[in-house]
């Protein structure tokens, strides 16, 4: 099972080299919200999809009441294109499997203001109307899949997607993961007392919570011998995939971190790997008090070796994505793959000693071989989600 | 070749609806006993402009949680979430060894030792009045003023969650939203994880509430629907008496050309030479009811005897009903609209039907989205002989050996 093209709407903007570049470049891109009125609330950033990126949508899919809905669209085009797989064909078995947190539900957010909420339309309660402009700009010959199970989404879709080429309902996968920026997401983390007023800061003794963000992550999957008939090149090789449950808190992640544990155990397990084989552990992260800690510990648990395990979280710089957080950190890791270097955690200072067995990456990042990433996701509700990369002998550079 | 997925045999079957008290009275509704009428009732949603309906619901359906379900806490948990417990921690019970219903496997000896129980839950409607709520309030009152209580129960996982705090899951929990189909592909994802070893049980449900909120998403000329239904399963053994879900077949319908493939998607899931009529009446409409009702016995290769659909698209169903060749139930038609639930609960219906019909019975859960989007399963009672070939051109595994209920 191979990568075989990525596709990405983030807050550096639209496409997945946007998202690489602002890694390399350590851009931190949370700020101050401009699509509502933050006047009132104490914390007021966001991670936004730049207006100019919004705008350029227009000229690329249809118009749709969800921004997420058209995040979606883009990315798939995106990665499909860059997979080398017509978008309008059907001579293939394609199947959408897709992740979200809220689906449409944020358009309700658009009717708040000051007084009784106004709502128009009704695809704020059908979640399906997501999928409804990607439907109209690909060619979807395969089932349509739509995973809500909190923000470990995106690695829900992509093992998804990857059982459905494994079983041969599939020839492509196209996997990801959604999320658009809601004014009930940073209300409800308002009354949490979880939102950063500033930055988020993953890991560093004076986090002092996370800022959500917003985009679409895709992966294209396929069989390795299907990419190489066409003459393309895989990206990334996806090794395994793991999901468990805390089954402890609706909130708050078991104090022990077993459901994570589990899932590192079952990825390594699976690619019969051992902990010493994983490069980096791209991290939940999300800069928030208890959750940091409990994953540093459980990452240390399940990857006690030889060395401590390289962690990072690129939440720093994009914010708290939800929905699409996980597939965006995929994207991530299959650029890691290919680059070999390890982005760092842009926004540390003083790392907790909290978090002291396992080794956070600088700020600046770290040149080494990178052969196999870990990368994580767990969310409210307390069901983790976990995949493995590993890097194709035959990658595309 | 690509591989078939794995059969999967039921533990058990929990249920929260509206009128129906167990499965033998689900199994006769589905048999064409009527339904109360559900009354008019009036939905608000205040501080909104959304304004005051009226619409066809029966009356909220009492969890009635069981008493192993520890009480602490309970009362925070959205109406949803607590159907859902409650469906799910009936399909759990099933004692080991000795179960109360011939129709449920027994083949895991001791469910705990077995390995992870997965979670797979279809909702369109968790967390929505929740998320409606926080809206209402981010207009209307200061900022952090919210109960921190609703905001984490305003996504569509809090029916999965539920169950898996509550019933020490521990196994994958996935959440599947949408259309109709989220049903179905939940019981898909379920069979691949029990497949690959990821899960050794699993529950898998679909739910749904109603409110101002959620009539907005489900079609205007059905009964909007409450309640629950979870589907205890595992992995089907060669041999093992009980009812079974397999050959899966998801895919994406022209929806310009709906019907016509609709009949060949049925058509597809029959066996050759199988033209006996047998089984459930077409729903309410009698003239459409199948001539012969008993099912069929001994073994005897008649395949399915009808088809379970859920769609919202009521001249859809009545096309597949008028083929004329099985007998087809519209779920939508009898129970009203369980939005993405529709496709677990119409696959419960066929587990009820399959449990209360003489064995060995067979019959397909359909469920077709608007858009096209199309998933169809068998439920199959021991001894009934399926298809003999698979979905993707493979065969099928080999099913148990005919005969009656034991």
């Amino acid at each position: 099972m191979v990568v075989s093209g990525v596709g990405a709407v983030s807050g550096a903007g639209l496409g997945a080299d946007a998202l690489w570049t602002a890694v390399t470049e350590r851009r931190v891109l949370t700020g101050p919200v401009t699509r509502f009125d933050m006047s009132r609330y104490p914390a007021r950033c966001g991670a936004e999809i730049p207006a100019g990126a919004v705008a350029d949508l227009d000229a690329m899919v249809p118009g749709h009441a969800s921004l997420a809905a058209r995040f979606l669209a883009v990315a798939a085009l995106e990665a499909l294109r860059h997979a080398g797989v017509p978008e309008r064909s059907r001579a293939h078995r394609l199947g959408v499997f897709a992740g979200t947190v809220m689906a449409t539900r944020p358009i309700l957010d658009q009717g708040i203001g000051a007084g009784r909420l106004d709502v128009s339309g009704r695809a704020w309660a059908q979640p399906d109307t997501l999928l409804g402009t990607l439907r109209e700009v690909v060619t979807v010959t395969g089932p349509t899949v739509l995973f809500a199970p909190g923000c470990a989404a995106g690695n829900s879709a992509i093992a998804a997607g990857a059982r459905a080429v494994a079983a041969g309902e599939v020839d492509v996968a196209v996997c990801g993961g959604v999320s658009e920026l809601s004014l009930e997401i940073l209300a409800m983390f308002t009354s949490l007392r979880a939102l950063a007023v500033d930055t988020v800061r993953p890991f560093d003794v004076n986090r002092r919570g996370t800022i959500p963000g917003e985009g679409a992550g895709v992966l294209v999957l396929e069989r390795a011998d299907r990419v190489a008939a066409r003459g393309g090149r895989p990206l990334a090789r996806l090794l395994a995939c793991a999901a468990a449950a805390d089954a402890h808190n609706p909130t708050q992640p078991h104090p022990d971190g077993n459901g994570l544990v589990s899932t590192i155990h079952g990825c390594l397990d699976r690619a019969r790997l051992t902990s010493d084989d994983v490069d980096w552990v791209c991290a939940h992260g999300t800069g928030t008090q208890a959750s940091d800690g409990i994953e540093a510990r459980a990452v240390a648990k399940a990857l006690a070796g030889r060395r401590r395990p390289v962690v990072s979280s690129i939440k720093g710089q994009f914010g708290h994505a939800e929905g699409a957080a996980a597939a965006l950190e995929a994207i991530v890791a299959v650029h890691a793959l290919a680059a070999d270097l390890v982005p760092g955690n842009v926004t540390l200072i003083e790392p907790d000693p909290a978090c002291g067995g396992i080794d956070l990456v600088e700020p600046t990042g770290r040149r080494a071989p990178v052969g196999v990433v870990l990368s994580q996701a767990f969310g409210f509700g307390g069901g983790v989600s976990t995949v493995l990369l590993g890097k194709d002998d035959h990658a595309a550079g | 070749m690509p591989p078939v997925d794995g059969w999967m045999v039921v533990r058990g079957l929990g249920l929260r609806l509206p009128g129906v008290a167990d499965v033998a009275e689900l199994a006769r509704l589905v048999d064409g006993a009527p339904l109360p009428p559900a009354p008019v009732r009036r939905f608000e949603a205040p501080e909104t402009d959304l304004g005051p309906l009226d619409r066809r619901t029966h009356a909220p359906v009492p969890p009635r949680l069981p008493a192993a379900v520890a009480g602490r806490g309970l009362r925070v948990l959205p109406p949803e979430s607590l159907l859902a417990l409650a469906a799910a921690a009936d399909a759990d019970a099933a004692p080991a060894g000795e179960p109360p219903d011939p129709w449920l496997a027994t083949s895991l000896v001791d469910p705990v030792e077995a390995g992870p129980a997965a979670v797979l839950w279809a909702s369109s409607t968790a967390g929505l009045a929740e998320y409606g709520t926080i809206c209402v309030e981010a207009a209307t009152l200061d900022p952090g003023l919210s109960n921190p209580s609703i905001g984490p129960a305003s996504a569509f996982n809090g029916p999965a969650a539920t169950v898996s705090i509550r019933l020490g899951l521990d196994g994958p929990n996935e959440t599947t939203t949408g259309g109709t189909t989220a049903g179905l592909s939940a019981l898909v994802e379920a069979a691949r994880l029990l497949g690959d070893g990821a899960a050794a049980r699993a529950l898998v449900g679909g739910s749904a509430t109603v409110s101002r909120w959620s009539l907005a998403g489900l079609a205007d000329e059905y009964v909007a629907a409450e309640g629950a239904a979870c589907l205890a399963v595992s992995p089907y053994r060669d041999g093992e008496p009980g009812i079974r879900l397999g050959r899966f077949r998801r895919t994406s319908l022209d929806p310009s050309d709906l019907a016509a493939q609709c009949r060949a998607l049925v058509r597809a899931a029959r066996p050759a030479g199988s033209g006996r009529v047998a089984g459930p009446p077409a729903g309410a409409p009698s003239d459409r009811r199948a001539p012969e009702r008993a099912a069929p016995v001994g073994g005897t290769p008649a395949g399915p005897v009808g088809t379970i659909v859920s769609t919202v698209d009521t001249e859809l169903a009545e096309a597949l009903a008028d083929d004329g060749t099985r007998p087809v139930w519209h779920l939508e038609s009898s129970l009203g609209d369980f939005g993405a639930a529709g496709g677990l609960l119409a696959a419960a219906c066929a587990v009820a039907y399959c449990a209360s019909a003489p064995a060995p019975t067979s019959l397909l859960a359909l469920a077709i989205e608007p858009s096209g989007n199309a998933a169809i399963l068998e439920v199959s009672s021991w001894g009934a002989p399926t298809s003999s070939s698979g979905w993707w051109g493979e065969r099928s595994r080999p099913v148990g050996a005919s005969g009656s209920r034991t």
